[in-house]
């Protein structure tokens, strides 16, 4: 017994190493077998062979990238499938490895998974993996503080209390409404709450639960964040589950074309693949519900699909199978709205949502800064008149200051400019102009 | 280089060119990235050096060096190179400064090449002096940091060192000027690659050059700038090559943390040449940038009273982790031999059930020994969900969704106490009824309540702090308030070996979190969800705790287990009040103790000195015996000669006898003249001739009997005579047909006519003798090789000089009587037998314990017939071994972690590089000083000795090699031991040090073991 032997108990080769060296709260280790995967032989096997088939001949590893399972892992499985005579080798490849395509009988065999499910790409993980991680991941586990949330907003122009009203909301994990005359910033200030929620997250490709197969992964709103570089030596070794990928906390922005049947698992017959509800694909993020009372449903009949997730933090979803299945339900979910709250749905509604949080017009100070900010953005020289011009304008044609009218309004005056070909600049004339074009109808 | 005339540069230059008017440009004397630099003629025929810089005039390099060179214009200082003047012509910014002789670079060179690894250190430390001066001065009345200090930029000025090549020079309050681009990033300090260096930037590529100049090593090996970034922002210097004084002083010149390094480059240097750690505690005439660890001695404890006629003791140990289980092991193995009276209780909590069932209580013991194994197995993180934010609130969700999948703690602290919280009813139900049975039979009084395990390991770590606690709690709640919890705990090696600092992060995160609990201000809050009762900070029973650092493999010291074995047999048995009164005397002293602090030990059993060296009086015996056995097979050729003639002669081989015997045989039983024609025939296969070579066989291994009884006699020689028969029995037809055509035999003999069945028969019986001897010869080489074997492993065993060296002439004269006697009463057992018995079991474990056992009595007898056989002086003649001989071999690396501060550990260090023996007292007390001392501390050594007589033996040999006080005890019946207490050691330094080791403290913070406490409330007053 040797006398390091005393304090190194475990070995370090299934490391969960990745836990401590980066700031995630949530790591997937790379899984040492099949059976650390949850997944079973026949699927896995299935998937080798529909990826052969989809991509044509290709070697192990890159075989093992795609499906996003360890090399050591599926090198036996392709034996085994090459010793049933469906794939075999057609050339050696580095590193001890072989291309393989598929064989005649091959080629059946995966048509036949095809029509099962078309799925192909990296390889799913179960339902109850992907709840730990929501549950690890979940945003409000750490609550902001009134710094991080005014770090947060920095970039936008905002009334001075508005952090106050938020913070808590965010932190509440609730929902939170957001209402106020149009044009003054709320899908923006939304945008930015995601921020405070927290560094990345791991996500899985795709959810598998009973053979239904669920993909989780949309580009739309998922952006891939790059792993953590190294702190240490120790990092550089690290190796996670590729059947994860690490992406910015996702905030899901729907407007009005947002239909029930978003908000459901949906499954295509023909591919036999189902397709996570947005809610699934906000899961430890922010759901934005832009514009609400626009949309194609009623206020109630969107309000009510939300009534029990709120409470309970888990949604209940019904796979084509006809199961239902408990889904995490962890995400600030905000609803935007120009029209005032009560007028949308009756008090047993807002209950639910406890924040309702007013953004208001700016005051004549907060718009000359929001001139100034905009006019250096888009490279115009300093006019402070310019704020004053158009104040007496608002206040001759009795008008409402709004945050979005600077950004607006300076525009049309860039794009005259340019189109005049003149040097940018701020002048009265212009931003008459720019105002007759920009308030004619009103 | 080409004759200056004809030489054109790469840009277009050439001798003879005059860039600024009145400079003639003469010869390249260096080339860059950036630029050239020429010798020049300059107006008044001086010699100056002339640089180009090259690019756009306005291009980020010119634009930075003319910045630079604006700020350095007002600068002047002896060793920074002057500056003449500079401009700008055309795309090329030219620089003219004085002309040097060349660079530390090349000074650098040319050592390299005449063989050595670097500059000597003292020409380097006093040109590396002149360079922190110019640099100190840049910083100090300018502000100004070089950033790009590297040997091509330390010039030679009449044999002094100029700083030259301002081009990065920057102004520290100047906030956004990017640095990056312009650096050589083998010397460039961690902080530049934020852009944002500090004051004390250069010292930090002055100490890389140092080591780079003195060793030709770096202590960054990377070779791109990506891994020299990595390694400069995030890992451990290697500093190896450098001397172990060096090595402290440059690590903290290498500090990640600007704010950690030296005050200026010149106390850096001066740091440097301070010959010793001693002189420069004495010569500093400010007050001393590192405070050096001050080690008191504390005061005697008088041995009061025989406490071996006390109460029977019970002994209550709770183990953690796997190091927990194996110290139980240890304990439950050695209580066999230790304490018939003694009752041990262990309770052993372990998430790995591996580790479990290799401790076995047998059925002997059963009455005496109970063991509570409790299994704290980790869980899915699908089960713990549920309980995150309730029962398991302490723990950070991190971990929980995180339990790796094998279900190991994989050295995650957190992880572990995971798991106790987990299982916390259960262990905290373990611990009361272990209590509360021994209180049923016991007196609070003679309880020993024991902590064991490793704080470095995910369960023991993760779980020491609770399970201390909560055993406090429950010990109160049994009436055992007075009942002391000595937790002994030993830790991963403290060093900055890469693969373990992991291991250091978690024993740092443990140690952070025992700083807390030590603080006055803070008890222990309990834990609600595993059950645990909340203690005051002063009943913490840290106060308690003893570390004991874990040795790097085969390194000289004691493994921690033993040290912690050890210390609980004498704890309980021998020296109970004693350590008692220590602990206690250092808490209620009159040195108030305000900071937090932590105790060490060491622990040593030293033999008594006859037994030792009888041990290996015995030792060097039997390996003479058995090397005289086995002889030298050189010359042995020509020694058996002899021997061979005797054996042959006895035996009758030889060709006469052999033919002899075979015409006996095949004459006619009547007469001995005439040949029996049927026997002839018969012959070879008539069993008469077959008992020919039989009996000389026999004959053969009588002889070599009775010769091995000579001392004369070895294997060697016995093996090469039987090859020599051999060889001549191989001969026998030959020479007989020889013989026969020579005409030696009578025409007339009658045998002639049979002369080839004659010839046919002597081959067979000669075949038959060789391959008899061949037998032989192959048993006693298989002999040799058991009494070799043999004899290197007592001579690997064997610990110490020879012990014949010193021993008084009268004994020494006996000594080859002592031989012969052995040999008399050994060889027929260990070597006629096996050589006459080729069925024995013999191996060389048989012959060793056989040989020992006779041996030894020998010797006894031999002993007793002298008055003082080990001579007159037994401080001179007389050894000591320590009795772990296995763990004994190389000097801990800790202890060049820190120098020490008494030097006591400096003549280890000088046998770095072979393996030490201990085999004297000196050895010993140097083994039992616990590395932890090197931090500080009050420290008092204790002496335990069976009887006044072994206590005027040893004291006085201890007070020799020992400059403190010494307390000694005399307990009968048990072995001579030595305990060196540490206490107070400050345990801020001890984490200070780890975390210069350890590097990144978000690693080591995200391994805090609960969130519901503020670890981060870190006073300054510690």
């Amino acid at each position: 017994m040797s006398a390091t032997a005393i304090s190194d108990t475990q070995s370090l080769e299934n490391n969960v190493l990745g836990t401590l060296l980066s700031d995630d709260t949530f790591w997937p280790v790379e899984p040492a077998s099949l059976e650390e995967t949850g997944l079973s032989d026949a699927f896995v096997d299935a998937l080798l062979l529909k990826t052969i088939m989809v991509i044509g001949t290709l070697s192990g590893r890159t075989l093992s990238e795609r499906i996003g399972l360890p090399f050591r892992v599926i090198e036996p499985m392709l034996d085994a499938i090459r010793t049933r005579k469906l794939v075999s080798h057609v050339r050696p490849a580095a590193f001890n490895d072989y291309y393989y395509s598929l064989t005649e009988a091959g080629q059946r065999r995966a048509q036949s998974h095809l029509s099962q499910c078309s799925y192909v790409g990296p390889a799913p993980v179960l339902l109850e993996d992907y709840v730990l991680s929501v549950e690890a991941q979940a945003g409000g586990l750490e609550p902001i503080d009134h710094d991080q949330l005014v770090k947060a907003l920095s970039g936008i122009s905002h009334h001075r209390s508005l952090p106050d009203d938020l913070g808590p909301a965010v932190n509440s994990n609730t929902g939170l409404f957001l209402f106020g005359s149009p044009g003054n910033g709320k899908t923006t200030i939304a945008k930015c709450l995601t921020q405070c929620l927290g560094q990345e997250i791991w996500i899985p490709h795709a959810i598998l639960d009973d053979g239904n197969l669920i993909k989780l992964r949309d580009d739309a709103f998922h952006h891939p964040a790059p792993i953590p570089e190294g702190a240490d030596s120790l990092l550089r070794t690290q190796k996670w589950d590729t059947r994860w990928i690490r992406i910015s906390r996702p905030t899901v922005i729907v407007g009005g074309e947002l239909v029930m049947d978003n908000l459901e698992v949906r499954h295509d017959p023909r591919s036999n693949i189902c397709e996570a509800p947005l809610q699934m694909k906000s899961n430890c993020g922010c759901l934005l519900i832009d514009d609400f009372g626009r949309q194609r449903i009623a206020p109630e009949e969107l309000l009510n699909r939300w009534i029990v997730p709120l409470e309970n933090h888990c949604d209940y979803l019904t796979l084509p199978t006809g199961k239902k299945v408990q889904m995490p339900f962890e995400q600030l979910i905000i609803f935007s709205t120009n029209l005032e709250p009560a007028s949308l749905v009756d008090e047993a509604f807002l209950r639910r949502v406890p924040y309702k949080i007013f953004v208001d017009n700016p005051s004549a100070t907060e718009y000359r800064q929001l001139m100034a900010t905009v006019a250096k953005q888009m490279k115009f020289p300093e006019t402070p008149e310019a704020a004053e011009h158009l104040l007496q304008y608002y206040a001759r044609t009795n008008r409402e200051l709004r945050r979005c009218h600077p950004r607006d309004l300076l525009q049309q005056v860039a794009n005259f400019c340019r189109y005049r070909r003149l040097p940018l600049t701020i002048r009265p004339e212009y931003l008459d102009r720019a105002c007759n074009s920009y308030f004619s109808q009103l | 280089m080409s004759t200056a005339t004809l030489t054109t540069s790469e840009h277009g230059l050439r001798a003879g060119d005059q860039p600024i008017d009145g400079y003639t440009l003469e010869q390249p004397i260096g080339q860059g990235g950036f630029g050239e630099v020429w010798r020049a003629n300059a107006p008044g025929d001086l010699k100056k050096a002339v640089k180009f810089v090259f690019g756009r005039h306005d291009g980020s390099r010119a634009t930075r060096e003319r910045r630079s060179l604006e700020r350095i214009r007002s600068i002047r200082h002896p060793f920074l190179l002057t500056l003449e003047r500079f401009e700008i012509g055309g795309d090329r910014l030219i620089i003219v400064t004085e002309l040097a002789d060349g660079s530390m670079e090349d000074i650098y060179k040319t050592h390299r090449k005449s063989g050595s690894c670097g500059i000597p250190r003292e020409v380097l430390l006093k040109n590396l002096h002149d360079t922190a001066d110019g640099l100190d001065y840049l910083h100090q009345n300018f502000g100004l940091q070089h950033l790009d200090i590297k040997p091509a930029n330390l010039l030679m000025v009449g044999g002094h060192v100029k700083v030259a090549d301002f081009g990065l020079l920057k102004d520290l309050s100047d906030n956004d000027c990017s640095v990056v681009g312009g650096l050589t990033p083998i010397y460039a300090p961690p902080e530049l690659f934020d852009g944002r260096p500090s004051l004390h930037s250069d010292q930090y590529s002055l100490a890389v050059l140092y080591q780079e100049m003195l060793t030709g090593t770096r202590p960054f090996s990377g070779r791109t700038i990506a891994q020299l970034a990595t390694q400069h922002v995030h890992s451990t210097p290697n500093l190896e090559p450098l001397s172990p004084r060096d090595r402290t002083v440059v690590a903290r010149a290498l500090e990640k943390n600007p704010d950690r390094r030296f005050e200026s480059c010149k106390e850096f240097i001066a740091e440097l040449q301070s010959p010793s750690a001693k002189l420069r505690l004495a010569s500093s005439s400010k007050p001393a940038v590192v405070p050096r660890p001050e080690v008191v001695d504390l005061p005697t404890i008088e041995d009061d009273q025989d406490e071996t006629n006390k109460q029977a003791k019970r002994i209550f140990v709770v183990a953690l982790g796997g190091t927990g289980v194996q110290c139980v092991q240890t304990l439950l193995q050695t209580a066999k031999d230790n304490a018939r009276r003694t009752r041990i209780e262990a309770v052993m909590i372990d998430t790995d059930m591996a580790s479990m069932p290799t401790v076995v209580v047998g059925p002997e013991d059963a009455d005496r020994v109970k063991v509570t194994k409790l299994y704290t197995p980790l869980r899915s993180a699908s089960e713990y969900r549920s309980s995150v934010s309730t029962r398991l609130g302490s723990i950070s969700r991190r971990w929980i969704y995180n339990v790796p999948r094998d279900g190991s703690t994989q050295s995650m602290r957190p992880v572990g106490r995971l798991a106790l919280v987990d299982h916390g009813p259960h262990v905290s139900d373990a611990m009361r009824q272990s209590i509360e049975s021994i209180r049923r039979e016991t007196s609070a009084e003679d309880i020993h309540v024991y902590v064991v395990g490793s704080l470095s390991g995910g369960t023991g770590g993760g779980m020491y702090i609770d399970v201390v606690h909560q055993l406090r709690h429950l010990l109160d709640d049994n009436g055992c308030e007075n009942t002391a919890i000595v937790s002994l705990m030993s830790t991963y090696p403290l060093n900055t070996d890469d693969t373990s600092t992991l291991m250091l992060h978690s024993t740092l995160a443990t140690l952070i979190e025992t700083q807390h609990f030590l603080r006055p201000e803070n008890g222990y809050p309990g834990d609600a969800g595993a059950g645990f009762e909340s203690v005051p900070a002063a009943r913490t029973p840290l106060r308690n705790l003893y570390i004991i650092p874990g040795l790097s493999s085969s390194r000289f010291g004691c493994r921690p287990i033993d040290t912690i074995n050890r210390y609980i047999w004498n704890d309980t048995l021998h020296a109970g009040t004693m350590l008692q009164r220590s602990r206690q005397e250092d808490q209620t002293g009159s040195r108030k103790v305000t900071r937090s602090s932590i105790r060490t030990v060491g622990v040593v059993s030293v033999g008594s000195a006859s037994e030792q060296q009888e041990g290996r009086i015995t030792a060097s015996v039997a390996i003479e015996l058995l090397t005289g056995w086995l002889g030298t097979p050189a010359g042995a050729t020509a020694k058996s000669d002899h021997l061979a003639r005797r054996i042959g002669r006895r035996t009758g081989l030889s060709l006469q006898s052999v033919m002899a015997q075979i015409v006996r045989a095949v004459s006619s039983p009547t007469d001995p003249d005439h040949v029996d024609k049927d026997r002839l025939a018969l012959a070879p296969t008539d069993g008469a001739v077959d008992f020919i070579a039989a009996n000389i066989s026999n004959q053969l291994q009588r002889e070599l009997s009775i010769a091995l009884g000579d001392r004369q006699n070895d294997l060697s020689k016995l093996m090469a005579a039987v090859k020599r028969l051999q060889d001549q029995a191989s001969k026998f037809v030959q020479t007989q047909t020889e013989q026969m055509d020579q005409g030696k035999f009578d025409a007339t003999n009658p045998w002639i006519r049979y002369r080839e069945d004659l010839c046919r028969i002597a081959q067979h019986v000669s075949d038959e003798i060789v391959s008899e001897c061949e037998f032989i010869i192959e048993r006693l080489e298989c002999l040799a090789a058991i009494v070799a074997v043999s004899a290197v492993q007592i001579k690997q065993d064997m610990v110490g000089p020879d012990p014949w060296s010193r021993m008084p002439k009268e004994v020494l004269d006996k000594r080859s009587d002592l031989l012969q006697r052995v040999h008399r009463e050994t060889v027929n057992e260990f070597l006629v037998r096996p050589l006459n018995d080729p069925n024995s079991n013999f191996d060389s474990d048989t012959l060793i314990s056989h040989l020992r056992a006779t041996v030894t009595e020998a010797i006894a007898g031999f002993l007793q017939g002298f008055e003082n056989p080990f001579g007159p002086d037994p401080r001179v003649s007389v050894g000591f071994g320590v009795h772990e001989d296995r763990h004994v071999s190389e000097v801990d690396s800790t202890a060049t972690i820190f120098p020490s501060s008494d030097g006591s550990r400096q003549t280890i260090e000088q046998h770095l590089k072979q393996p030490v023996e201990i085999h004297t007292i000196e050895d010993a007390i140097a083994v039992v000083r616990p590395s932890l001392m090197d931090f500080g501390g009050g420290q008092r050594l204790i002496l335990i000795v069976a009887s006044a007589a072994q206590r005027m033996e040893l004291e006085p040999i201890v007070r020799e090699h020992y400059q403190g006080p010494i307390s000694v005890a005399v307990r009968p019946n048990t072995p001579p031991t030595l305990i060196h207490e540490g206490h107070h050691i400050p345990l801020q330094s001890l984490i200070t040090r780890l975390e210069v080791i350890g590097g990144d403290s978000q690693i080591t913070n995200r391994l805090a073991s609960r969130i519901d406490v503020d670890w981060s409330r870190r006073g300054g007053t510690d």
